[in-house]
């Protein structure tokens, strides 16, 4: 038996249908109100309105989304609102690989240096922040290189932040000090290329810069990029002379010999960072200086700062002296020298060579080329032995072994070897390695260590053979 | 030759898979892929007796117009959520009615509308007007009982006699068994009754 809601639900259904309704009086009186209900008039339903919003709405959805127009737009995931994330994402993905190619100046410029100090967020070991600040260097240079070769000037802010960003590196302890001074040498041989076509008015700074970078590799100078030999001929100061001379002796072998004495030089960088620049232009010259003794021609002007380090040199051949009492006597000489330097104080720069004296130890079978005599014509340069001291000195003649090196091609400055006899004090070369002490501190007071470095230093007067040099430059003309 | 052209025509809609606008599924199917034919026949299906409850349940005629435009916008926009166990696309369509009536009182915290204000949409159908306001005084006497009846009663009566929607339809929208849906039904009547002769409408003779 069904209930009364249910037969009053059935009534409802047969009256909205047209249909009779049982009669029951309950059912009556309660169908009553729900028939006016349906027979009011309700205000006539305008359609058009709301028609015409229906079809804007179709037309709108069929445009809208990606796949609209393909009439697939009713997918729920091609719809605007749920794909502006994504398209949001994309473009900020696209700006930042766009950015990444943009230069100082241009207007996404900013966004590459954003996305670099977003970097940096990431970068949490010392490692890896050394790591970034090489990294921004790197791309601080690229971008200078890229503006000159477009012919447009590199702004000095540029400048600064490739500046800063080796001050940073440079600051950071615990890192592979090694693979630090590579990079830096790579990039200061860049920034040397770079150097000349350079704004003249940033082209002091580049030099600093490029000096604090050699500091860091470990190394005094380069060697010439280019081996200008019509250059020497045409100016003795540029030194390029010489060049041809060094390129072959020690030109090779200074970029990556270079990396060993190094270490002494960074730990000042660290404390200097900007304002230290210059006190490092001074102590790069010392390691240069060891080069000098073989190679009077430093090529580019970057000899004159080497000029300096001529001393540091000096500690080269003092491996010997510096064993033994040869300090004392060896201060004697350089006075003597000093003059000769004053003759052709350019030729000494010859820097380059350094790197040669880095070898020196591992040439220290050298000896064997002492029987060379011929070639040693450093020793013959010694000659400031025979000023005073020289017998003293005749230990000096390790360095001859250097000599017997590279400078045998250029210098037949035989007369000398005979020093070399000492050769058995060769052993003590391969203590050379002091000599990377006293780079430490050649670092800074260069001209006034000098005084104290030649006591150990006998070699300097080695250099003073430059002036017998000379005349070799004077054959290249 | 007519025949054959009938049957060639056939054969074409047949190829573009378009399903008869008879059933729910199909209108709904074609109605997702935005076709106007479909969208049409909803419109006309169902927008009497959607204007109508919005109509009771807001009591103006131009808001009700407005609310109804904006249904059939929201209705386009969201057919592809639609699910059939939502009360079919009656029930869905009166379920966006409903929470736009919601959303209307909200907004607007609208007072009771005066029945006795006479709407231009009357005057604009172009019929005696004398007998439409004859016909609204009842009307606004049914409007007047049903605002004194519960929230529950008065959607009852609204969705069951206005939207013109089956029990099983009410009982999906309301979250209510059909069983719920037939006694609530039975004591809203009953109640809608004592507020018409309290009021003293007699009509209902």
């Amino acid at each position: 038996m069904a209930s009364f809601d249910d037969r009053l639900d059935d009534a409802i259904n047969r009256m909205m249908a047209g249909l009779d309704i049982p009669e029951n009086n309950e059912l009556r009186d309660l169908l009553a109100p729900a028939r006016k209900l349906m027979e009011s008039p309700v205000p006539a339903p305008p359609r058009r309105t709301a028609r015409m919003r229906m079809n804007a709405a179709l037309d709108a959805q069929r445009h809208r989304g990606i796949l609209g127009w393909m009439g697939l737009s009713g997918l729920p995931w091609m719809r605007p609102r749920k794909m502006i994330p994504a398209l949001a994402l994309a473009a900020m993905i696209i700006m930042l690989l766009l950015s990444n190619g943009a230069l100082p100046g241009q207007w996404l410029y900013p966004v590459k240096q954003g996305s670099e100090a977003v970097v940096f967020l990431f970068r949490r070991t010392p490692a890896a922040r050394a790591d970034y600040y090489v990294q921004l260097a790197d791309r601080r240079l690229t971008e200078m290189e890229r503006l000159t070769r477009t012919g447009r000037p590199a702004p000095a802010s540029t400048l600064t932040q490739f500046q800063q960003a080796w001050a940073q590196a440079a600051s950071i302890s615990d890192v592979d000090q090694t693979a630090l001074q590579q990079r830096a040498l790579e990039q200061s041989l860049r920034l040397r290329a770079l150097l000349p076509s350079l704004p003249p008015d940033l082209q002091d700074n580049a030099q600093t810069i490029l000096d604090y970078l050699l500091k860091l590799g470990g190394i005094d100078s380069l060697p010439p990029l280019l081996t200008p030999t019509p250059d020497v001929s045409s100016t003795p100061d540029a030194g390029p002379t010489p060049t041809p001379a060094y390129t072959p002796a020690g030109g090779t072998p200074s970029p990556s010999i270079t990396p060993s004495p190094p270490q002494q030089g960074l730990p000042p960088v660290a404390t200097s960072e900007t304002p230290a620049l210059p006190s490092v232009q001074t102590a790069t010259p010392v390691p240069t200086a060891t080069a000098t003794p073989g190679f009077n021609a430093s090529p580019t002007p970057t000899l004159r700062p080497t000029a300096a380090p001529s001393p540091s040199v000096s500690p080269t051949p003092t491996p010997s002296p510096m064993s033994g009492p040869a300090p004392s006597p060896t201060v004697s000489p350089h006075p003597t020298e000093t003059p000769d330097e004053t003759e052709t104080p350019e030729h000494t720069p010859t820097p380059t060579n350094t790197p040669t004296s880095t070898p020196s130890p591992s040439l220290t079978p050298t000896p064997k080329r002492s029987p060379h005599p011929t070639h040693t014509p450093r020793p013959t340069h010694t000659p400031s032995p025979t000023r005073t001291p020289t017998p003293v000195f005749t230990p000096s003649p390790t360095p001859t072994p250097r000599p017997t090196r590279t400078p045998t091609p250029t210098r037949t400055h035989t007369p000398h070897p005979t020093h070399t006899p000492e050769p058995t004090e060769t052993p003590e070369p391969t203590e050379t390695p002091e000599p990377t002490e006293t780079a430490e501190p050649t670092e800074t007071p260069h001209p006034s260590e000098t005084p104290d470095d030649d006591k150990t230093r006998t070699p300097e007067p080695t250099h003073t053979p430059k002036p017998s040099e000379t005349p070799d430059t004077s054959r290249v003309g | 030759m007519q025949i054959l052209l009938l049957a060639l025509q056939a054969s074409l809609r047949e190829q573009r898979g378009r399903a008869p606008l008879s059933d729910d599924a199909a209108l709904v199917e074609r109605a997702r892929k935005l076709d106007d034919e479909a969208w049409q026949v909803i419109f006309e299906r169902h927008y009497p007796r959607l204007y109508s409850y919005i109509y009771y349940r807001v009591g103006d005629a131009g808001a009700a117009e407005d609310l109804c435009g904006e249904l059939f916008e929201k209705a386009v926009k969201n057919i592809h959520r639609f699910k059939s166990r939502d009360g079919g696309l009656a029930g869905w369509l009166t379920r966006i009615a409903q929470n736009l009536t919601y959303d209307y009182y909200r907004r607007r915290k609208v007072r009771p509308p005066d029945p006795l204000e006479l709407n231009e949409s009357w005057i604009s159908r172009g019929d005696d007007p004398d007998h439409y306001l004859l016909n609204r005084e009842s009307t606004d006497y049914l409007r007047q009982a049903l605002q004194k009846l519960t929230p529950e009663q008065r959607d009852v009566i609204l969705l069951r006699f206005i939207a013109q929607m089956r029990t099983a339809e009410v009982a999906a929208i309301m979250g209510k068994t059909t069983g719920a849906v037939k006694a609530l039904q039975h004591r809203a009547l009953a109640a809608l009754r004592r507020e018409l002769e309290a009021s003293g409408y007699h009509g209902l003779i």
